[in-house]
Parts: structure tokens; sequence; C-alpha cells
């Protein structure tokens, strides 16, 4: 579905991706792991086009992303949901929802069945965004990416700096995405959630992917987490 | 009833009050709303750009003049009835909102705020050096006698009183609409987070200039009025103090609330003049007026409506 081929990636004069490669089926959950500054989140913001790719292509289907403006990447069905969630603070929960509903002009059907999967959102409408709890606040990111009806959604730790009930009600909906057939890109810091919902795991280090193994081969290798990670 | 309806009945409610107080005010105080009501129109445009879009402007100035003199050149030279000149006066504007915006929105930030402030002292500087055109700084007066549309003579104290209330009322319900439209929800998703609203797929450059051309185009049919209705077009109207005054406005008023403007020229007009009836100090106190409103009501006048009893106000 989604292929990153050999892409090279730069922040103006700094390279920091190098001949990076992976690829997402429908339905299929993968996880990037890897240490701070490995070049994880720049990896979601190469295929989101808002890092210029200087090697290589990123394809969906047939259509080839990377030729794409930024702003024409959402409408290819992709969601991206970045670290610190980024919502529009003074905007309402509602507010901040439509916004991502006329993005791909989708309609009230969408927005029930979005509010389905966070019923905490339901009760808070009205609210300010920027007066939620931090993980009210990361729903609220997820459900406004999925009100665009995306194909492949990318979450860059979404997890972090939230309480277990919180973190566990995430991976709830993580998982309920897959069953629905949208593939999932995630970027962890827990090695543990990675191997509990990562059908592959994609290890990232210095801006290249040296190995990618399913959660089941990484849950045998512990050497592997210990190579690329640096711990137990 | 829904937000949209009340917020229309609001609209309503408010124009409702203004066609009641030219039966009930002085010559004088209708005499003063009429020019507020058209100063209102311009900073209505400046509020679409910065109350809602969130971009500083100090060059609009430049767009009010470019309607004022469009007209009044329009009428002066050429001999242009009243109603066509300002057809003149709006295609000006719309042509230098549409040119400035294009090449001043390759900046953002502070940028964005000194190359706008360039262009409207540029446009200044332009209206000196054709003055054998313009009159440069003394300007020129539009005779009484051309200020009519048809029967309907424009310098009268009611027709231009009721001129000034249906440009008005026009912007008002217009602005009323557009912010409620999906491109005024966009706009006010870009002034929030603009990088948040690319990554949503929205065309950030694209709504940003139409943004600038429909704030250029009602400031420039402010300018064109305000020549139309009180017979005379000046330099003085594209100095930098004329970009700053409807930032001023808004501020006062609210920014980012359709009725924010209206509110703020009243406010500040009247507080200049009442106080410059006790003091030559009067700029004095209405700084002072403007420190204590930005310290205690940083969102403006209809801001603090809008967060502490009317939630829905647009």
């Amino acid at each position: 579905m989604l292929v990153v081929d050999n892409i090279d990636a730069a922040y103006d004069q700094v390279q920091v991706l190098f001949s990076l490669s992976l690829s997402v089926k429908r339905g299929e959950i993968l996880c990037l792991l890897g240490r701070n500054g490995a070049g994880k989140t720049t990896t979601l913001k190469s295929i989101m086009g808002l890092v210029s790719v200087q090697k290589g292509s990123i394809k969906l289907d047939d259509q080839v992303l990377s030729d794409l403006q930024p702003h024409k990447i959402p409408a290819a069905g992709i969601a991206y949901v970045p670290q610190g969630r980024r919502l529009f603070a003074e905007l309402s929960v509602k507010q901040n929802m439509d916004i991502g509903l006329m993005a791909r002009g989708a309609g009230a059907d969408t927005f029930e069945s979005v509010l389905e999967m966070f019923p905490r959102l339901k009760e808070r409408l009205k609210q300010r965004a920027e007066t939620l709890s931090g993980g009210e606040q990361q729903m609220l990111a997820m459900a406004r990416a999925l009100c665009m009806k995306p194909r492949i959604i990318l979450l860059d730790e979404p997890t972090e700096g939230l309480q277990p009930s919180m973190i566990s009600l995430i991976r709830d909906v993580i998982l309920k995405l897959k069953q629905e057939n949208v593939a999932v890109i995630l970027v962890e810091q827990h090695v543990d959630s990675a191997m509990k919902m990562a059908d592959r795991v994609a290890f990232i280090e210095h801006g290249r992917n040296p190995e990618t193994m399913t959660g089941e081969q990484l849950q045998q290798n512990p050497a592997t987490i210990r190579k690329y990670l640096g711990v137990e | 009833m829904n937000n949209s309806m009340r917020s229309f009945a609001l609209h309503l409610f408010v124009l409702a009050i203004l066609v009641v107080l030219f039966f009930t005010v002085s010559e004088y105080h209708s005499g003063n709303l009429a020019r507020i009501l058209v100063l209102s129109v311009y900073a209505m445009g400046y509020n679409l750009l910065f109350g809602y879009t969130g971009l500083l402007s100090l060059g609009h100035a430049l767009f009010f003049a470019s309607g004022m003199y469009g007209l009044g050149l329009a009428m002066q030279h050429l001999g242009t009835p009243a109603a066509p000149a300002m057809l003149v006066g709006l295609i000006s504007a719309f042509v230098v909102s549409a040119v400035i915006g294009f090449l001043a929105l390759r900046t953002s930030g502070v940028a964005f705020m000194i190359v706008t402030l360039m262009f409207a002292q540029a446009g200044y500087l332009t209206i000196l050096l054709a003055g054998k055109y313009t009159r440069g700084d003394e300007g020129f007066v539009i005779p009484q006698a051309d200020r009519a549309i048809g029967s309907i003579d424009l310098s009268q104290s009611d027709t231009r009183y009721f001129a000034a209330l249906i440009l008005f009322a026009v912007c008002f319900l217009f602005i009323g609409w557009l912010v409620q439209t999906r491109f005024g929800k966009t706009l006010v998703a870009i002034r929030e987070n603009p990088e948040r609203a690319r990554m949503l797929g929205y065309d950030i450059q694209r709504h940003k200039l139409l943004a600038v051309i429909i704030s250029g185009t009602l400031s420039g049919a402010a300018g064109a009025a305000y020549a139309l209705l009180f017979g005379y077009a000046g330099a003085t109207f594209s100095t930098v103090q004329y970009s700053i005054y409807p930032l001023l406005w808004v501020l006062l008023g609210g920014a980012g609330t359709t009725i924010g403007p209206l509110i703020g020229a009243i406010f500040m007009t009247y507080l200049i003049d009442i106080s410059s009836e006790y003091t030559n100090a009067y700029m004095l106190i209405a700084g002072l007026a403007l420190i204590f409103l930005t310290l205690f009501a940083p969102h403006g006048l209809a801001g603090v409506l809008r967060k502490k009893w009317l939630p829905w106000l647009p």
C-alpha cells in the first residue's frame, strides 16, 4: 500500500535519512523503533511532505506522494498526528473535529463514528481544546485525524507522557483501526507496546532502516533490542 | 435556537439599533455615526485578516487609499458618475490587494508586517509624487453636485447616513456569513496553527491570499465610500497612522469577532471626541484607555462578552 523506497531526506543542508526504505499494508501496524534523533519523526514528516525528499520515492498504491505539495498529501488518504498533538488550542473540541471533517468533506456519520471511538470527547464537545487533560488532547488529535477518513494514519508517540489508563484507551483505538483495515505507522518509545501491538517493527538507526521484523521475532530476539535501543 | 440563528439575530438587532439611532440622536452625532459606520467597514476588512487569519498588516491604508483614489480620480479627471466610480474604487482595491498579497505573502510574521508597511509607504509617496493628478498632501474635494447616485444626493445628512448604513449592513452580514463558512473556519484554523492546518490538507497560501484580497477590497470599499460621502480624498488617508487605526479599533473592539470593529470604532471615536472637549492632551487619555483595556480586556470588549456571557458570538 505505502512504499517508502530508498529515500534521502534533509532539513536544509543537514541530511537526516539515508537510503531508508519501508512499507506498510492495509490493516497492518508498523512500529518504528529507535533512539532519540534516529530519524523516526523525520520519516513520518517525509511521508507527509514536510521534509524535502532528495532521492528515492514515496508511493501510495500507484500515486507518487513525494511529487505532491504537502497540503495535497492528506487528500490521498494519509492523516498525521504529530508529537505534542498540535491542536487548535483556542477552539472547542467540536470545532477541532469540524476542521478535520471539512478537510475531506466528511459528514455527520463520520463524526458520530469517530465519537463512538472516543466517548469521553462526546461529553466535552463545547470545551476548549487547551483545557482538556493530556490524554484527552491526544484523543482529540487522533479523533480529528480520523475525521479525515484516512487509509493510513501516522502516529508519533501517541502515548508519550500519558497515565496508564489513557495509554490503554489509545492502544485499544489503534487496534480497532487495524480491524477496520486502516494502515498504522506508529512511532513508539515503549518496546513492550511495540511488541504487543505491531505486526512488524522497523528499527531506525542513524537515518537508516537496518532491520525489520515481526513482533514475535522481536520478542524472541532481545539482543536486537539491546543492539538498536541499548535497553534490556 | 442554534448558534447560526442567534448570530444572525444579533446582526439584525445591531442593524435595527443603528436605524433607530438616526432618528433619536442629534445631527452632530448622526454625522459622527455615518463616519464611524464607514470606518467600521474598513475595520471589518482589517479584522478578517488580523482577527480571523492571524496576519498583522501595517499597510492597510494603501487598500483604503486605493478605493478612495480609484473613485476620486475617476470622478475628478474622467468625469465618471458616482456609481461607476465606486466600482472603479472597488476594482482598484481588488487589484492592489491581489498584487500586494501575492508579493507580501512570500513572507510571514514580522517580515509580513514590515513588507506591508513598506508597500503602504510606497503608495503614500506615489500619491505625493503624482501630485499633478492627486494634488498631493492637499488632496482634492469632490464637488457636492457630483456626489449623487441618480436623484439621491449623498451629501445630505440623512441620505449619507443611510448610504453608510447600507454599506455597513452589506459588509457586516457578509462577514457574519463568511466566518461561518468552510472558508472562514479554515482561516481560523490557519490563525490558530498554520502548520497543523497544512498537515490537515488545507492550502494555506491560497487561503491567505484570498483573505488579503477580500480584506483589501472591503477596506477599499470603505475608502471609496468615505470619499463619496464626505467629499474629500487626501494623502493623509494613506499614511501609517491610517494603517494603525483599524488595528486599534479591532484590538479594542475584539479581534476575531464580527461586532468588534464597530464597537472599537465607536469607542475610540467618542473617547477622543469627548476627551478633547476637556483637554488638549486627549491622545494621552486615549492612550491610557488603550493600556487599561489591553491589560484588563486583552481580547477586546466583544472578546470579553464572548468569553463571559456569549460563547456563540461569531
